[in-house]
């Protein structure tokens, strides 16, 4: 694995897992969810990546602008920006690889971004979303939820008007941004596949699928159920992905084992 | 200030060089809080990483082997004192900056480390000690009763009965169960403790100490001489939160944390 700053415009942290062996064409960028989910994902993330790295594809994950190691402060974050951050991480991916394809894998947040740059006009071969975030307000609301809970259980009071959530900043135009999300809205005709791979049947996924299906977007949608691990860690997420980043992978590597056998 | 993600060994971090570095200033060294990654927990080291670049200081933010973006070693993975991690983490500064003077900082159990590493390593100059180690002292069980004066606690007692009722399997219970095996930590007690802050305070070793009153084993500033018989002074520097909570949820209980570590860090330059 090798990490460095890349980006034009904002330096963005990254992590390059090369390919073991011959490497396939395509490569696979993977995109956290928001900065709130992401200190208890970053492990499920390197093991996935670590993965598909072993299944032969290069494999890179990066911090959102203003997460992580990535420059910019929380308070600055900006879903625009976030977007913009997708395309120039898969051209790094493009650029410091060589690959001739990409997938993305995105997960929660990191999906919604992920399927606004398609949209957008990205190209990518697979996109795989994992459990996303398919309408901004419900997903603010969540966060307000489990803010709501951590402040009880940290034995502090939820202050109004809510400036951060669940520990980091959450200033009012964030607020506002992340409300008029929508993945119905959109469509990301950018992709050749789509796949949803949901931890628990949704409706609005259920809907959402329809929605896409409808517009001709080749989608397909999956639930994996991972067994529940009362002995897991809170924080150690990655025992509880097991199942998930199984499926993830899956849905990787046959895309691109023609690509090899060629 | 310049950030450039480094890898050293099996090691991976980020340097953090200010513009203008402050002459003769130690390096300050973070790692892994628990199992969070070399950010931190809410990316306290992030925070903190840049504040000193802004004061002239250099910093190493990086992960423990086989944690964070770090690989695992082919041997040595299983020492408490993670000394070869550290060795090469000030071997690598030296090596990059010139530095060869070092402040670090643990947080939680990253505390562990912290204090074996000043024991053994005369290039520590400086630690800080964030959330470190606590002992109930009979002050502490005196003062204990205040926490049912607040609402806060008796919500939290609220949630924990309802979650009694509706979980087979208490979160709560579950985590410190599993936390417990893997933060097992070396056995250390306030006498042992107090001695070996006494030989660090002789070699002039600047030490700060950061505590948290909510849910930790610490609620007030006296506790510290209570626990040690250390009265804090001179080169021993003693910040109590009694509002902040032991991870730093709250904002504000962070910044206010970087703040005080800055200032000590200016101080010690």
């Amino acid at each position: 694995m090798r990490t460095f700053y890349f980006g034009r415009s904002r330096r963005l942290y990254g992590a390059l897992h090369e390919a073991r062996g011959r490497a396939r064409t395509t490569g696979v960028l993977l995109c956290y969810p928001g900065v709130q989910e992401y200190n208890q994902t970053h492990w499920a993330f390197r093991r996935l990546a670590a993965q598909l790295s072993r299944d032969g594809m290069h494999c890179l994950r990066f911090d959102w602008s203003c997460t992580g190691d990535s420059e910019g402060e929380v308070h600055d974050g900006d879903v625009e920006r976030w977007v913009e951050d997708v395309s120039a991480a898969a051209e790094e991916l493009r650029e410091s690889t060589g690959v001739r394809r990409v997938s993305v894998v995105g997960m929660r947040l990191g999906a919604l971004l992920a399927t606004r740059a398609v949209a957008a006009g990205l190209a990518v071969h697979d996109l795989v979303l994992w459990d996303p975030v398919i309408d901004g307000q419900t997903y603010v609301d969540e966060l307000e939820d489990l803010d709501a809970l951590q402040c009880r259980r940290r034995q502090h009071r939820v202050e109004h008007p809510r400036v951060e959530l669940d520990g980091y900043p959450f200033p009012s135009g964030l607020r506002a941004q992340l409300g008029m999300q929508s993945l119905e809205r959109v469509t990301p005709r950018g992709a050749a596949h789509v796949a949803l791979l949901l931890s628990a049947a949704s409706a609005a996924a259920v809907e959402l699928h329809e929605v896409w299906q409808r517009r001709g977007v080749d989608v397909r949608s999956r639930v994996v159920v991972s067994p529940p691990d009362p002995t897991a860690w809170q924080d150690d997420a990655a025992r509880q992905y097991t199942e998930m980043l199984r499926a993830l992978a899956a849905e990787l590597v046959p895309a691109t084992q023609a690509a090899v056998a060629a | 200030m310049k950030e450039q993600a480094v890898g050293f060994g099996p090691l991976a971090g980020v340097l953090t060089e200010p513009e203008v570095p402050r002459l003769g200033a130690p390096a300050a060294l973070m790692w892994n809080v628990g199992i969070n990654h070399r950010v931190g927990a809410y990316r306290i080291w992030v925070d903190l990483s840049r504040r000193l670049a802004k004061q002239g200081i250099t910093s190493l933010r990086f992960d423990l082997a086989g944690m964070g973006d770090s690989d695992l070693r082919k041997t040595a993975n299983d020492d408490p004192d993670r000394a070869l991690d550290l060795e090469e983490a000030m071997a690598f500064v030296t090596k990059r900056t010139g530095i060869e003077r070092f402040a670090p900082v643990g947080f939680c159990s990253g505390v562990d480390q912290l204090h074996a590493l000043g024991l053994r390593e005369p290039r520590v100059v400086a630690m800080a000690y964030v959330e470190g180690y606590a002992w109930p002292t009979p002050g502490h069980r005196l003062r204990a009763g205040l926490k049912y004066l607040r609402g806060p606690y008796w919500a939290w007692r609220l949630e924990r009965l309802k979650r009694h009722k509706t979980n087979a399997v208490d979160p709560e219970r579950a985590e410190s169960a599993a936390g417990a095996d893997m933060f097992s930590r070396k056995e250390l007690g306030p006498k042992q403790f107090a001695a070996e802050l006494r030989q660090l305070l002789a070699r002039k070793v600047k030490l700060f100490f950061a505590y948290f009153g909510i849910q930790t084993s610490f609620n007030h500033e006296r506790q510290f001489e209570e626990m040690t018989g250390i009265a804090p002074g001179g080169d021993l520097t003693l910040h109590f939160q009694g509002g902040a909570d032991h991870i730093l949820y709250r904002t504000e209980d962070r910044q206010l944390t970087i703040e005080r570590l800055a200032r000590w860090y200016g101080a010690i330059c």
